[in-house]
């Protein structure tokens, strides 16, 4: 049973994930230097998503979205949603461990095998996700000084920064900056675990508020983030730059310590998997639910899951399938997962209850 | 056993116990009385016998009873209950009127006792400095002592059924779940009929904490040993129970958290600024005895990247000329340290004090003199074992350094990466360990210091 402490947690160490080495890039591309307005109004698009999500959940309390994704419907077609889920999450374990293991190749390792890097990562997902939800919960409490650290790292970009660069406010199009905004709003799904976890939940009240402020975290610091890319790097830097934020840390230089993007890929390297044992969990746990009396063990199909995922590996390395595909493919994917059935399910539920 | 009938209970005793030397039949007649004292000589104090039986009898009435006496007594009508009591250090008094029914009149031996001195493995410069012994008595005099409450309960049993030994189980009544209680008296209770113990071994202190721990597997101690009754009181008073074992001068606390580990009873004792200062610098030399090690190997394998030119070069200026792998040189000096700090155990005081310049002088400068192992390698195992002693419990000071060691294999493979995804999973198990409905890491108690509570008006 979790309390809001821990569903705070919860959310903001799957919605922080690999991307966000690459973010300041990739919003500049969209949204040029007024990207970090681009976040602000993707976190107010995530918070119409909390709300739609946290309707849903009022209508079923201590039920999973699996299940209502029956009631709404039928058991059928219920029970197709929730496999496409599950194909939905095992996808974005794949994106988030394929794109973790590039970077450890690109800026850590770039000799070492990332297929062994890989197993090691996903082996420690498998054991941290082998635990019940209140011990993931309470792991990720403890992992927190990663942000701490991470705030820090980033406060030292500080001794030469130009505000300049981000000024005027607003230069470019709303079109744009909203078609920033929908992007940077790509950059903080993890929210919608909350659906998922809903069963173990303690009896609190102020959940709402719980999601509010997770996300009003999340959107805060992620514009932080940019906002520190923006004014430390010039346009020029901002455009070409792949990953940013590595790129300040390995410039900082002390008597003490230099090239800060290793120390922080290390310790970010938690937060990643930290949003990989939130997906694998959530799916394993929901699968053993259905399939109770096939699987006793929630370890096996969660061993399955991990080499489920593996297997893919060999297949992008030898470009059997291309990786750019895969990436893209997420384009369709997360809206119709994230907005479109959630919404459908909302519409549907509430239509029915009209007609009653 | 039954008691034959041709045959009575005092011949039955006298017959079981008759190739034991120091088992003792007297028989006294005074007046019309006879009485039969049988007893063991070696656990009982004869002046006891003397003042308090004899010298009862003599001044009786005619009933032939020893009618007031303070020694506890209790009526045994089976042979069993006559050899444990007799076992247990108790005068067993037959009347000649009637020999299958017995009195036992416990006159236990203090001689044996250790007096209560300053406890060696916990020690504290500022407190009381009074340690359990062996005896279960005075280590429950200890307790009873500090604690002048009615709620201070003493529970004594016993488990065992060939080898039986006694234990308290030690709690406040008001604030203990009475759940909590039985549970851990159950999982005693087993120990004695699960069979993994008797007949072949004697239960001790370490059975008892496998069974009452719930993840004995763990590497990480989840009861406390302790020699301290003023920490056991600082236990006792949180509505956690407290197992005393006879003739074990350890108190074993069982529900305890991670942080109670790094505590020092002294902490309490100074100001409260000392105590955050002290208590958080062991929380600090905990993880430093955990990760330096391996922090260094991978520094030393991988990052070289992270570190300034001129510390680069220090570094490498001394780890050039060393022909092992960093790894090797690590487990190479850990096993040293360990061994270094064994030896010493094991030998006569004057002759221990010797180790530590073997250790000191002949290893460590040898030893880098010859380029076997760097001058930085022994820098850093020589902080990692500094830090894990400063903890307050040796349990947890050998967890932290074994821990360090698939950390620095994690690190000679993986480098970084390999360290922070162990300590994930370091933590991912600490969050689970859990007793009852105490968690092992939970809050790390700053509030316990004293001033914080005032200032958040918090009085209990």
């Amino acid at each position: 049973m979790i309390n809001n402490k821990h569903l705070f947690y919860l959310i903001i160490f799957t919605q922080f994930g690999v991307a966000i080495t690459s973010f300041p890039n990739n919003m500049y591309k969209v949204a040029g230097h007024d990207g970090w307005i681009s976040t602000l109004v993707g976190g107010m698009i995530v918070q119409i998503l909390i709300l739609l999500y946290y309707s849903l959940y009022k209508k079923f309390p201590d039920k999973s979205f699996t299940d209502y994704t029956k009631i709404i419907t039928n058991p059928f077609i219920g029970t197709c949603i929730n496999i496409c889920y599950y194909a939905y999450f095992l996808y974005v374990v794949l994106v988030v461990s394929m794109r973790f293991s590039d970077i450890i190749t690109i800026w850590i390792f770039p000799k070492s095998p990332s297929w062994l890097i890989l197993i090691l990562f996903l082996l420690t997902a498998y054991i941290v996700a082998k635990n019940d939800i209140l011990t993931i919960a309470r792991t990720y409490v403890l992992c927190t000084f990663i942000f701490l650290i991470f705030i820090l790292f980033l406060l030292s970009a500080y001794d030469n920064v130009h505000i300049g660069r981000i000024l005027p406010i607003g230069q470019y199009p709303i079109k744009k900056i909203g078609s920033g905004a929908y992007s940077s709003f790509l950059e903080m799904l993890g929210f919608e675990i909350f659906l998922f976890i809903a069963p173990n939940f303690q009896d609190t009240k102020k959940k709402l508020f719980t999601l509010t402020f997770a996300n009003f975290f999340t959107t805060i610091f992620y514009t932080f983030i940019i906002i520190t890319s923006y004014i430390r790097l010039s346009n020029k830097e901002n455009s070409y730059i792949i990953d940013p934020i590595l790129y300040i840390f390995k410039t900082y230089h002390s008597k003490m310590i230099e090239s800060l993007d290793t120390i922080f890929l290390s310790l970010w390297t938690i937060v990643i998997c930290a949003t990989v044992v939130s997906y694998i969990y959530i799916v394993s746990e929901d699968v053993h639910k259905r399939l109770s009396l096939i699987v006793k063990n929630r370890k096996s199909i969660l061993l399955f899951i991990i080499i489920v995922v593996f297997a893919f590996y060999p297949l992008v390395s030898f470009h059997l399938i291309r990786r750019e595909t895969i990436v893209n493919f997420g384009s369709y994917l997360d809206p119709l997962f994230i907005i479109i059935i959630p919404c459908l399910l909302f519409l549907i539920n509430k239509v029915r209850g009209l007609i009653n | 056993m039954e008691v034959n009938e041709k045959t009575s209970m005092l011949e039955e005793v006298q017959n079981e116990f008759h190739s034991s030397s120091d088992f003792k039949y007297k028989k006294y007649s005074i007046g019309e009385v006879t009485l039969h004292l049988c007893y063991l000589d070696t656990m009982i104090d004869s002046e006891v016998i003397q003042t308090h039986i004899l010298e009862r009898l003599v001044s009786k009435d005619h009933s032939g009873r020893i009618i007031t006496t303070i020694l506890d007594s209790d009526d045994a009508y089976t042979l069993d209950e006559c050899i444990q009591a007799i076992l247990s250090g108790n005068v067993i008094v037959f009347n000649d009127n009637n020999k299958n029914k017995a009195k036992s009149y416990s006159a236990p031996s203090n001689n044996s006792d250790r007096s209560i001195t300053e406890s060696s493995t916990e020690t504290v410069s500022l407190g009381p400095h009074d340690s359990f012994v062996e005896s279960l008595k005075i280590n429950s005099t200890l307790i009873r002592k500090r604690l002048r409450t009615k709620e201070l309960i003493i529970k004594n049993i016993t488990v065992g059924k060939k080898y039986p030994i006694s234990l308290s189980i030690i709690y406040l009544n008001d604030i203990t779940p009475q759940s909590m209680i039985k549970t851990i008296e159950q999982k005693i209770k087993k120990l004695e009929l699960s069979g993994q113990v008797e007949p072949k071994k004697m239960i001790e202190a370490v059975h008892i904490q496998n069974s009452i721990e719930e993840y004995p597997t763990s590497i990480f101690p989840q009861v406390m040993y302790t020699e301290r009754p003023d920490r056991t009181i600082r236990h006792l008073i949180t509505g956690k129970p407290a197992i005393i074992i006879d003739n074990d001068p350890n108190a074993l606390l069982f529900p305890y958290d991670i942080y109670g580990y790094f505590r020092s009873t002294e902490d309490f004792n100074f100001r409260w600024l000392f105590g955050v200062f002290f208590y958080s610098l062991r929380i600090f030399a905990f993880w430093i005895a955990v990760l330096i090690p391996s922090i260094y190997i991978a520094v030393t394998t991988y990052h070289s990247n992270i570190l300034p030119v001129s510390i680069f070069y220090t570094l490498k200026l001394s780890i050039e000329n060393v022909p092992l792998p960093p790894l090797i040189e690590a487990l190479t000096m850990i096993i040293i340290l360990e061994l270094l700090k064994e030896a010493p155990l094991r030998l006569p005081n004057p002759i221990g004090s010797t180790i530590g310049t073997v250790g000191a002088i002949v290893i460590g400068t040898a030893i880098v003199q010859t380029n076997l192992i760097s001058n930085s390698m022994v820098v850093v195992i020589a902080v990692t074992a500094i830090a894990s002693f400063s903890l307050p419990s040796r349990e947890m000071s050998i967890a932290a350094r074994i821990m360090g060691i698939p950390l620095l294999i994690l690190a000679s493979i993986f480098g970084f990466i390999g360290i922070s995804l162990g300590v994930f999973m370091i933590f991912a198990h600490l969050s689970k360990i859990k007793a009852f409905s105490f968690r092992y890491v939970e809050n790390p108690g700053f509030s316990e210091f004293v001033l914080f509570k005032n200032r958040k008006g918090k009085s209990s």
